[in-house]
């Protein structure tokens, strides 16, 4: 459908191939007039004449442009090509992805810095305080959807992957393919029911417990042999203590993960801003 | 042209004025395919179809695009009404310029806490560098044309207005109307000559100077009673002394100031990064 060194609506040269994710493919491009690198997100083939994706996508720009400002991917605009695909145009981000970013301290064998998670979420708490005050739930929140910069004159991270907000038609996550693969972990408890309206903005609350535990300790909070075993864990199974692996942790952090992490979305912090706030002052209890 | 509620191109509905420059006006619009929040920048009817405006607000928006990912304002695309009339689409910024927040520093502090500054200055000069490299001069430097966000979300500051980029056809700044109005304490010596082809980026160089002298010092480094002893003392005069004005500024900053706002381009810092790294050895270890 498209490929690079096209050109789209006379306007926009496709550049190179950035990534394929599930129904989408992004490509680097230039916008020729005025010689801006940016980046265009079209359906793949198959699905590019689905009602149901073509939805989707409409969502997600949706979601990004209600969320222009923050450190959601800044979309420029959603348009039609004359035959009637719709693309997304966004910003180019060069840079890496939190999970890249991270594993580079596990392969010198160092764990996080506190002041490095800090920075780095808290563009990301700020982001989804404001999705949730405008009705909007990211979902999908886990490492491989923030994206560190390599220049932070913008701002250090951004938050990718509006395509799972809110709304969407509910599936059992388990049989959704494409969806649990790979981070599972990041899932709360309600979201394995597969009932979408069961999905608050809490979820994202704990979906931030998780990264923040993930970054500082190294490991997801729940691992297992099988996924069943992951999600039983998830479920039922012991808050794992994140002191235990960062010592240096004042001890009220426990505490915080339990709050996080709990199973059931009322005994979690009310808000991301709570949650991010609390952990705030226990890291660093002389600014406060 | 436009008014409030006009919907153009059936995708931007208009919101607000934002506001007026030289032959510009800047909207606050709804994109409303995707309900995002969008500034857009069209020519004010008396010059909309002239063509060395519409060359000029290309070449704005191109030296936006080339910038795009730098503190420059990010430009979303250049479009055209149904009847030819080009515009410029691009982020919305919330906050206030650097002018307005220079003045509530004062009034609660006295001046601008340095720390302050240097964060504030910083990606404007990372920017600079970059356009530099890539041979755009941005010409007019100054408080009001860089913008203090409110949220940090994406980054602290923006660098306004690329409309007087540098191959712009060169006019007497002082007989443009609506050029030097207000704001002639940052334009550099060699402009007051008239001619376009003295300007290189070392004009920069010198407004970025006259900027970290204004908030050093309060106020700017030339002060007169009319435009004329103000262009004598920039092309002229000699050189402000800072250390007499704040006696607890380090003493290396006055030479630093001489080169900076020196009176002859070849004599100031060769580059705007080799200025900024100068200044921070001297302010010492405060970031």
């Amino acid at each position: 459908m498209f490929k690079v060194g096209d050109i789209i609506d006379d306007k926009y040269r496709l550049v190179r191939l950035i990534g394929e994710g599930g129904q989408g493919t992004v490509f680097e491009a230039e916008d020729i007039e005025i010689s801006a690198p940016l980046a265009i997100k079209v359906l793949k083939r198959e699905m590019g004449d689905r009602v149901d994706w073509v939805g989707r996508l409409r969502r997600e720009a949706h979601a990004m442009g209600m969320l222009s400002g923050t450190a959601a991917v800044q979309i420029y605009a959603l348009n039609t090509t004359k035959d009637g695909h719709l693309y997304l145009v966004t910003e180019l981000l060069r840079g890496q992805d939190l999970e890249q970013y991270i594993k580079k301290y596990a392969q010198r064998s160092k764990s996080v810095p506190v002041k490095v998670m800090l920075d780095v979420l808290s563009p990301i708490a700020l982001t989804l305080e404001v999705a949730h005050s405008r009705g909007i739930v990211h979902r999908d929140i886990k490492p491989a959807n923030i994206f560190v910069l390599d220049s932070d004159i913008r701002g250090r991270v951004r938050l990718l992957d509006f395509g799972m907000a809110k709304d969407l038609a509910a599936t059992t996550q388990l049989t959704t393919e494409g969806f649990v693969v790979g981070s599972p972990s990041y899932i709360p408890p309600e979201g394995w029911y597969g009932k979408s309206a069961m999905i608050t903005h809490s979820a994202d609350v704990y979906a931030m417990g998780v990264l923040v535990f993930r970054i500082l300790s190294g490991r997801v909070p729940f691992s297992g042999d099988d996924l069943p075993a992951v999600v039983k864990l998830v479920m039922r199974g012991a808050r794992p203590s994140l002191r235990a692996e960062r010592p240096e942790l004042p001890r009220g952090i426990d505490a915080w993960v339990e709050k996080a992490l709990a199973v059931e979305p009322q005994n979690r912090f009310a808000s991301v801003r709570e949650l991010w706030d609390e952990l705030i002052s226990l890291l660093r209890p002389d600014e406060f | 042209m436009f008014q409030v509620d006009d919907v153009i191109n059936d995708q931007y509905r208009i919101v607000r004025l934002i506001g007026e420059g030289g032959q510009g006006t800047v909207f606050e619009a709804e994109d409303l395919d995707i309900g995002a929040p969008v500034a857009i920048k069209v020519l004010k009817p008396e010059v909309a179809s002239k063509p060395e405006w519409v060359m000029r607000l290309r070449r704005e928006a191109r030296a936006m695009g080339v910038l795009s990912g730098t503190a420059a304002v990010q430009i979303f695309g250049l479009d055209r009404t149904k009847d030819g009339h080009l515009y410029i689409v691009m982020e919305l910024l919330r906050g206030q310029d650097f002018d307005q927040s220079i003045k509530r520093f004062e009034s609660r502090y006295g001046f601008v806490p340095i720390p302050t500054i240097i964060d504030i200055l910083s990606p404007v000069v990372d920017t600079l560098e970059v356009a530099h490299e890539r041979g755009i001069i941005h010409r007019d430097l100054k408080p009001a044309n860089i913008f203090v966000l409110d949220s940090v979300a994406r980054g602290r500051v923006r660098l306004l207005d690329f409309g007087m980029v540098k191959d712009l056809a060169a006019a007497t700044p002082l007989t443009k109307e609506g050029f030097v109005v207000g704001s002639p304490s940052y334009i550099a010596p060699e402009s007051w000559r008239g001619n376009s082809a003295l300007i290189t980026h070392s004009a920069d160089i010198y407004s970025l100077a006259a900027v970290v002298f204004r908030v050093l010092a309060g106020h700017v480094p030339f002060r007169g009673d009319s435009l004329l002893e103000v262009v004598r003392l920039v092309t002229r005069g000699p050189r402000p002394s800072l250390v007499a004005e704040r006696s607890n500024l380090p003493k290396a900053i006055d030479p630093w100031i001489s080169r900076a706002l020196a009176v002859a381009p070849e004599d100031r810092f060769q580059s705007i990064r080799e200025m900024w790294d100068e200044l921070l050895s001297i302010l010492g270890p405060s970031k």
